[in-house]
């Protein structure tokens, strides 16, 4: 076979690009994550630092339930839209501030409820970022303590009306693992109950764990464990085995974070960030794989956003809500449902503000709670709203595409509501 | 070494230059070469014919980017040697990358009054617009040949979604092309 014409021009494509695949690699590894003007940038980049395949939202073939619908696959097409200072909403806001001369950044879009909250220590300048005009807009706002957790490391910060989690933005790696417990109680603040074996997509297999005390009793004796700079050697889970835990924290504004025990003997978190890695020796880590293993039941793959989702055609777009059809995901069209999305977020009704969705696109929503059937199938808590391709199964197979991607594809649930 | 220091030795015509491009960037001409070409000894030919090629062309180019200078010599001459080995001494995978880009961009007969380095700004521009991963993805197979188990292991992906994100890339630098003005 001749060498097809494009060949020869991909050769041709820029240098950028092709020197690129070799830095984003270390990128995701050991970069530190900065806060990105879209906020779910910040999640996905956070996601994947050691997790790689934890959120894995490109392209999702949603599971429905009633069985209208046929086979296929979404592909949400490129959104990392910058929006204007105006068009954010208070949680997608990237904020800064400086505290004793220390500079202190929000962590993420999640809240924190008040009984987390500790003593005020003052009122301070919080310096946000337009992503558009380069300016940075700035407003005094209340910084407290919280609870049981060192102010040199974390603080709480009421914007509006809402309590945000601010973090020491300073690299400053704890130099063993004593050292990074004694900066943050972990075991008072992580719940290891899920994790996975060699791997955290949905092929991997998923376990809860019925207890970790044991886990944290372990990793007490490692406080001697020497932290390893991951910018001065390569180090990748994945040529080890290993099992990861996934971690949430409201205090210290995690979500599902991943803290990787490997059979080898690291412990590695990017729960701070930043990819933290320490040798605690084979013996440790060997105790607390097999603890795991022993004393947890296989789960079901949570996928990283338990969000619901309907995809379907804009058919009507006005002041006050936009519809969605799905008929076209329907085997027989006539069992398609009109969803009726209210736009009461800005984080939807910037979309129609901007012109940027219009009748006959395909899109997805992404909603909390639940459709109101009884009126209209009514969606009143949608955040999100993403241009997608939609592609049928039976077009795969048309074209000879390989015929495993279905029965693996379909492992990839997401949470399209019925 | 870094690459401004070794592109100098090339300036000093100083045969160290090769050496010292060798070892930092002889492991990449050799996974490129072996993957077009799926045997060693070729592999190593194209490697050796590689560093002749910068020795001759660095002076008078002075490459902006050293590393990309390199992969493209190796690519390019790799590429010429497998047209010349049968078809069935290739490797099966590059014989399926070639039928999947021959669907978007066959031969010559398409798009005549065009040249590569034109349809090269086009697909850049393309890659450019793609999210982080797809685009590293289609690099990592169109460009440098690396297999798909490869490339999930690379960016722990399932294989599956490898070939799901080359599908849909395909498809959409395809349609591209035909707004481009690239005709198909």
């Amino acid at each position: 076979m001749k060498t097809p014409r494009i060949v020869n021009a991909i050769e041709n494509i820029d240098d950028e690009l092709v020197s690129g695949v070799f830095e984003s690699k270390k990128k995701k590894n050991w970069v530190k994550w900065v806060a990105l003007a879209a906020c779910f940038a910040v999640l996905v980049i956070a996601g994947t630092a050691i997790l790689p395949s934890l959120l894995e939202n490109d392209i999702i073939n949603p599971v429905e339930t009633d069985g209208r619908y046929k086979d296929f696959t979404i592909s949400t097409k490129n959104a990392a839209i910058v929006w204007p200072w105006e068009y954010l909403a208070e949680s997608e806001r990237p904020y800064e501030m400086e505290l004793n001369g220390v500079k202190y950044e929000k962590t993420s879009g999640r809240t924190v409820s008040e009984e987390l909250i500790g003593d005020k220590i003052g009122n301070y300048n919080i310096v946000g970022y337009d992503g558009i005009t380069d300016k940075r807009p700035t407003v005094v706002c209340a910084v407290y303590q919280l609870k049981n957790i060192s102010q040199t490391q974390f603080v709480a910060v009421k914007i509006t009306d809402s309590y945000y989690i601010f973090k020491n933005a300073v690299y400053n790696p704890p130099q063993t693992l004593g050292e990074l417990f004694e900066r943050v109680d972990l075991s008072q603040f992580l719940k290891l109950e899920r994790f996975s074996e060699n791997g955290d997509g949905p092929d991997a297999k998923h376990f809860v764990l019925n207890d970790d005390k044991y886990v944290w009793e372990v990793l007490s004796t490692c406080k001697n464990a020497a932290f390893i700079d991951m910018n001065e050697v390569y180090w990748h889970p994945y040529d080890r085995e290993f099992i990861s835990f996934t971690i949430s924290s409201e205090a210290l504004g995690i979500y599902k974070r991943g803290l990787l025990i490997t059979a080898d003997g690291y412990l590695m978190t990017n729960a701070f960030d930043w990819g933290y890695l320490y040798y605690i020796g084979e013996e440790a880590t060997g105790k607390i794989i097999k603890y795991a293993m022993d004393n947890s039941k296989e789960a079901e793959y949570e996928p990283y956003d338990n969000s619901n989702s309907i995809c379907g055609k804009i058919v009507e777009i006005t002041d006050d809500y936009i519809l969605v059809d799905d008929s076209i995901l329907c085997k027989d069209e006539a069992d398609g449902i009109t969803y009726k999305i209210l736009i009461n977020d800005i984080r939807i009704s910037r979309y129609v503000d901007r012109d940027i969705i219009d009748v006959g696109d395909t899109v997805k929503i992404s909603y909390n709670g639940e459709i109101d059937e009884q009126n209209s199938n009514t969606i009143s808590n949608a955040f999100s709203i993403s241009d997608v391709d939609i592609l049928y199964e039976d077009e795969i197979e048309e074209q000879n595409y390989n015929a495993d991607s279905s029965s693996t594809v379909s492992k990839e649930v997401a949470a399209i509501s019925k | 070494m870094d690459d401004m220091r070794i592109i100098e030795l090339y300036f000093e015509r100083d045969e160290q230059a090769i050496k010292e491009t060798d070892s930092k960037y002889g492991k990449l001409c050799h996974s490129i070469a072996y993957n077009i070409l799926n045997n060693r000894e070729d592999s190593k030919e194209c490697v050796n014919d590689t560093y002749v090629g910068v020795w001759n062309a660095i002076p008078p180019t002075r490459p902006n980017n050293f590393m990309c200078f390199v992969c493209k010599i190796a690519r390019n001459l790799s590429l010429k040697r497998l047209e010349f080995i049968k078809r069935e001494k290739r490797s099966a995978d590059m014989l399926l990358s070639f039928e999947e880009l021959a669907a978007v961009l066959p031969d010559e007969r398409y798009a005549p009054n065009i040249s590569d380095e034109d349809i090269g700004k086009v697909i850049s521009k393309f890659l450019r617009n793609q999210n982080e991963d797809a685009k590293n993805v289609f690099i990592r197979k169109y460009y440098f040949f690396d297999s798909i188990s490869e490339i999930a292991k690379r960016y722990s992906f399932t294989e599956s979604k490898v070939k799901n994100m080359l599908f849909y890339t395909r498809n959409k630098l395809k349609d591209y092309l035909i707004k481009e003005g690239v005709e198909i």
